[in-house]
């Protein structure tokens, strides 16, 4: 009697779930189309990503080295982006990247600023604030975590850092070649920073992208003006040399291998300028090997500059200001500070490195890299070029190599 | 006798099925759409977003969250990157405005749901979690 009372009972319960259970599925349906709706909406309006890098670096030795000095810096290579991706539509989209660095004060600059747009068949231009194709990592050089370094081998990526932006248009095209993807990208603008002016830039670079490796090739050029008015004072007095309009090129060749567990990356660059600007080669390689969340990698990074006696002052253009000086300075003077001015612009050094990286998450990584600097010749390499040529002035000692340690933890959110 | 040799047969074959294709992802689309069979290189470039399209149909690639089961094992068997080559690699594209990196759904159960109401968007699920709302379109 019991039972058939809690079967009579159930049955208008049941009745009761029933519709219940249908609306739970329309919501779901419902849910399920709405999320469907917002995927590609989202797939068409803002996205925002960020990276971040926050880290230390101390070095053994007084002089600054690339801006680290034996008291620790926490700005060096600290900094934070934000970028804003706004899609018009499917061929029309608005792209901001802002960046705080550590060492300008944290002030935020627009490292990005462009409108794109898709022409279809692999074609695509770009106008605005672009990154100028200069380097293999020119594009991702501030995003830490898409790199294994804890600071990147400044022997190669110190010659056009000022330059790293520029205001102009891209074109770019990328084809299927087989398996492989072959990009090619053309740039036209100008970029300037307090010491120089760069006009008529053009850069061009071609990319083949295979599943495990890629090989790059990138050329620019722009005619190059020192707008800093004493150092065009000095050259164009001293030196008697033109400080306007000189030709600079720019060639890097880059390969990538990067199978799996072992990670290869290596670039060869060369500057070339008319004139009194450095003209330098560099090279770094770097080898990796991944054990789990480990990485460690070991990096070899040289610089040298190349055109140091075409910088020389001339003996008879030093006695001229010699004898200009009213005998306040004699022709050895002169050579002397010419000497130490040169020599804290001529280049010859090497950076051989070890890193760790530890992928604490999907988006963290902690890296910890020791860099053993040597400078040959007396040629400052990265060293601080005031200290360095008053050193040469007042016949004090300069260093021949440095100790650095970096700490940084990397993400991408 | 004969009946009994038949279904021991079914049984075991059944059973070395499901044991070969057990925790293994697969690649789907909803039952309806005109995406079809599909080769390792396309599904892989399809999700790391080298190839739009598939076989002529433009595709919405849809990944799962990260710890999920299929999602696992579709990045180290068939992609064969860990979790953080793939950040690594998403954020080489993203912050070059070069691409984004799929959206991300909960499960098998969200994926199944999702790619039946869009033809173009494709996902991977645990193979145990197919059924009739949905097409393979890869298998490895």
């Amino acid at each position: 009697m019991a039972m058939k009372y809690i079967a009579c009972a159930a049955v208008p319960l049941l009745m009761a779930a029933l519709p219940a259970q249908a609306v739970t599925v329309e919501q779901l349906n419902q849910q399920v189309q709405q999320m469907n709706k917002r995927i590609s909406e989202q797939n068409n309006k803002l996205r925002i990503n960020g990276f971040a890098s926050f880290g230390m670096a101390i070095s053994d030795e007084e002089m600054a080295y690339n801006g680290v000095n034996d008291e620790v810096t926490f700005n060096r290579f600290s900094k934070m982006g934000v970028q804003m991706s706004f899609n018009i539509d499917a061929k029309n989209s608005v792209v901001m990247q802002l960046v705080s660095r550590g060492n300008e004060g944290w002030n935020t600059n627009a490292e990005w600023a462009y409108f794109k747009h898709d022409f279809g068949s692999g074609f695509s231009g770009k106008i605005g604030r672009i990154r100028l194709p200069a380097y293999q990592l020119s594009e991702f050089l501030d995003v830490g975590y898409a790199t294994p370094y804890a600071q990147v081998p400044a022997e190669t990526y110190d010659s056009l850092e000022p330059f790293a932006n520029m205001e102009g248009v891209d074109l770019s095209y990328s084809m299927d070649l087989g398996d492989n993807t072959a990009l090619f990208q053309v740039v036209y603008g100008r970029a300037k920073d307090d010491e120089f002016d760069l006009k008529d830039i053009i850069g061009l670079s071609g990319v083949l992208q295979a599943d495990t490796w890629n090989v790059r090739v990138a050329l620019s050029q722009a005619s190059v003006s020192i707008i800093q008015a004493d150092a065009a004072a000095v050259v164009t007095n001293f030196y008697q040399a033109e400080t306007e309009d000189l030709d600079g090129n720019f060639a890097s060749v880059g390969f990538t291998y990067d199978p799996g567990d072992l990670y290869f990356t290596t670039e060869y660059t060369t500057l070339e300028a008319d004139g009194q600007v450095v003209d330098a080669d560099s090279m770094y390689a770097t080898f990796g090997y991944r054990m789990g969340r480990f990485m460690p990698t070991l990096t070899y990074a040289m610089a040298e500059s190349q055109d140091d006696d075409e910088r020389e002052l001339a003996p008879a253009q030093a006695a001229a200001i010699a004898g200009a000086s009213g005998g306040a300075f004699t022709t050895a003077d002169v050579l002397t500070g010419a000497a130490g001015i040169q020599a804290a612009s001529d280049r010859n050094t090497t950076r051989i490195g070890l890193g760790l990286r530890y992928d604490m998450s999907p988006g963290a990584a902690l890296k910890v890299q020791y860099d053993i600097i040597e400078v040959d010749d007396d040629k400052s390499g990265l060293f601080d070029d005031t200290a360095w040529a008053t050193n040469v002035l007042t016949a004090g000692e300069n260093p021949d190599g440095a100790n650095i340690l970096t700490i940084s933890i990397d993400t991408v959110f | 006798m004969k009946n009994l040799t038949f279904k021991l047969l079914t049984a075991l074959t059944l059973a070395s099925c499901f044991a070969l294709t057990h925790a293994g992802s697969v690649v789907v689309v909803g039952k309806g759409s005109p995406i079809g069979a599909s080769n390792e290189s396309d599904v892989v470039k399809a999700f790391l977003g080298k190839k739009k399209d598939l076989g002529g149909v433009s595709v919405i690639p849809l990944d799962q969250g990260e710890g999920n089961p299929a999602r696992n094992d579709f990045y180290a068997n068939v992609v064969k990157k860990s979790e953080a080559q793939l950040k690594s690699y998403w954020s080489r594209l993203i912050f070059t405005g070069k691409g984004q990196a799929p959206q991300v759904v909960g499960g098998d159960a969200e994926v199944k749901n999702m790619v039946a109401t869009n033809p173009n968007i494709i996902g991977y699920i645990d193979e145990s979690a197919v059924d009739g709302s949905v097409k393979v379109i890869y298998k490895p």
